[in-house]
């Protein structure tokens, strides 16, 4: 006859692997969070790149004519107040042009397959900087952590798998001695864990109140009614980039013609 | 040896993040030009519900919000124009209605376009310019500006004589499910058969005597092409074209 020799937990082992529990538990929530926030992110950036393209043009070729249209009157009246209002006009041209015309108008559809989605829970989960053990794991966790977040932005899957596969070889970070330090260092992976999570919380809040994320919920409802709320937008900025050219060349023309 | 570096990094950033709240001002911008708008359109919708039940001075006190709140309103300029033209829930003024038309057609809606062009077609002195207008709007496809726009050119109306281009227009308006101008690319295209076969008559008169074995295949080929923008122009309800098809396609 066998016996078997079970060994009776102490409280701390005991006490430690609920929490182990607790904190693998917290972290995929994390994993979803980072996903959620990522998305949001990504989606919000793609939709910028699409306003700014179809729209944030438009903006800026009104204020280059509306620019124009000023500095001619100032050349014409010769006062200060003219020319103030010509530099304040060339001024929002220029920002206007910067933004229209700038990275953010490059950036192109977002559409994450299931895939991407898994691969980025993954390695969140992994690289987490909010589950490092020490102030250089932590370091190298929030670049890895970059890293991530722009392959996903990017919808770069190899990237991702790349990642995961450097992680998976790479040595474990070493537990530390006895229980007492284990159970100390998860109380406190579970206290950085819960703070991001509400952080996460906080920055998905503000985000959706932001202008552009209002914008996006309108085009997004709109499309839902069949209407491209982009395109309205547009032809009525558009209209007004008309009538600013015409006064321009109006304006022009008179000038010329004294 | 780092600073310069690390300066540009700085002046990167810096730019990075102007340009960052420049995009973000745009976003604003877009965000308080569509709440307009909006507004704008609601009391549009108010303008053409309360014209639907005849109440006339409401309909134009609500036009009037429409353009105020969203002076790019289009639609909602031209039917001032128009409320001011025929007088409709206000006096007739014609200078205040082809102010509103211009409005409109300067930011490019073609029925605005077409609007101005009728107005300025009445007097002799504006004519010209409302000929520019009536070409803004059949540039734009607005096909009874391009269907008068073709009519010039038959009758050099304003414009050099010419064949072609009335063809051209004709149809471009034809290819828009206009009627009317499916039917005179129709007439256009049998004339055409008819004077190309009165030739071959001419040359030799004992063709005559043969029926229809002896058309040519250009002959027949714009007798079809006449018959189908006439029976286009038929099943869309236009009885000339209907009598036209009796008369000389009877299937």
């Amino acid at each position: 006859m066998k016996t078997e020799l079970v060994r009776q937990l102490t409280p701390e082992e005991e006490e430690l692997a609920v929490k182990r529990e607790e904190l693998a538990r917290l972290e995929a929530q994390l994993a979803d969070q980072e996903l959620l926030l990522a998305s949001l992110k990504a989606e919000l950036a793609a939709f910028e790149g699409l306003y700014l393209r179809r729209v944030g043009v438009l903006y800026a070729e009104l204020d280059e004519w509306n620019a124009l249209l000023a500095e001619l009157r100032a050349e014409q009246a010769g006062t200060p107040e003219a020319k103030a209002e010509a530099d304040e006009a060339r001024t929002q041209a220029e920002e206007a042009y910067s933004a229209a015309h700038g990275e953010a108008a490059n950036v192109q559809p977002f559409t994450p397959s299931p895939d991407l989605k898994k691969l980025y829970r993954e390695a969140a989960k992994l690289v987490h900087p909010d589950t490092a053990t020490d102030e250089k794991d932590r370091a190298r966790r929030e670049r890895l952590m970059k890293e991530v977040n722009a392959a996903y932005a990017a919808g770069d899957e190899d990237a991702l798998r790349r990642i995961l596969a450097d992680l998976e070889t790479s040595p474990d970070t070493v537990q530390g001695s006895g229980v007492g330090a284990d159970l100390v260092r998860v109380l406190r992976q579970l206290r950085q864990v819960r703070s991001r999570i509400a952080a996460i919380e906080l920055e998905v809040t503000s985000l959706s109140e932001a202008d552009l994320a209002k914008l996006k919920a309108k085009a997004d409802q709109a499309a839902t009614e069949g209407r491209d709320l982009l395109a309205e937008m547009a032809s009525s900025v558009q209209g007004r980039v008309n009538v600013a050219r015409q006064q321009v060349e109006k304006k022009s023309d008179s000038g010329t013609d004294k | 040896m780092k600073a310069p570096e690390s300066q540009t990094a700085l002046a990167v950033a810096q730019s990075t993040a102007l340009v960052r709240k420049a995009a973000a001002r745009l976003a604003k911008r877009g965000l308080d030009d569509l709440w307009m708008l909006e507004s704008a359109e609601w009391w549009f919708k108010k303008a053409k519900c309360a014209k639907s039940q005849n109440r006339l001075s409401e309909f134009f006190e609500y036009l009037q919000r429409t353009v105020i709140l969203a002076p790019e309103h289009t639609e909602g300029l031209d039917l001032l124009g128009v409320a001011y033209h025929d007088g409709i829930g206000t006096n007739r003024d014609q200078n205040i209605a082809v102010e509103y038309f211009r409005r409109a057609a300067e930011r490019g809606y073609a029925l605005a376009q077409y609007h101005l062009a009728l107005v300025y077609d009445r007097v002799e002195s504006s004519k010209a310019e409302g000929l520019e207008w009536e070409r803004k709007a059949a540039e734009q496809g607005y096909a009874p500006a391009v269907w008068r726009l073709a009519h010039r050119y038959v009758w050099g109306n304003g414009v050099p004589r010419s064949r072609f281009q009335a063809e051209a227009w004709y149809r471009k308006a034809a290819e828009k499910d206009h009627a009317p101008s499916q039917f005179e690319l129709a007439k256009m295209y049998q004339n055409d058969a008819i004077q190309e076969q009165g030739k071959i008559y001419i040359d030799d008169p004992s063709k005559m005597y043969q029926g229809t074995r002896n058309f040519s295949v250009g002959v027949i080929k714009k007798l079809a092409e006449a018959e189908s923008w006439c029976r286009k122009a038929a099943n869309q309800g236009l009885e000339e074209a209907k009598e036209w098809l009796a008369k000389y396609y009877p299937s």
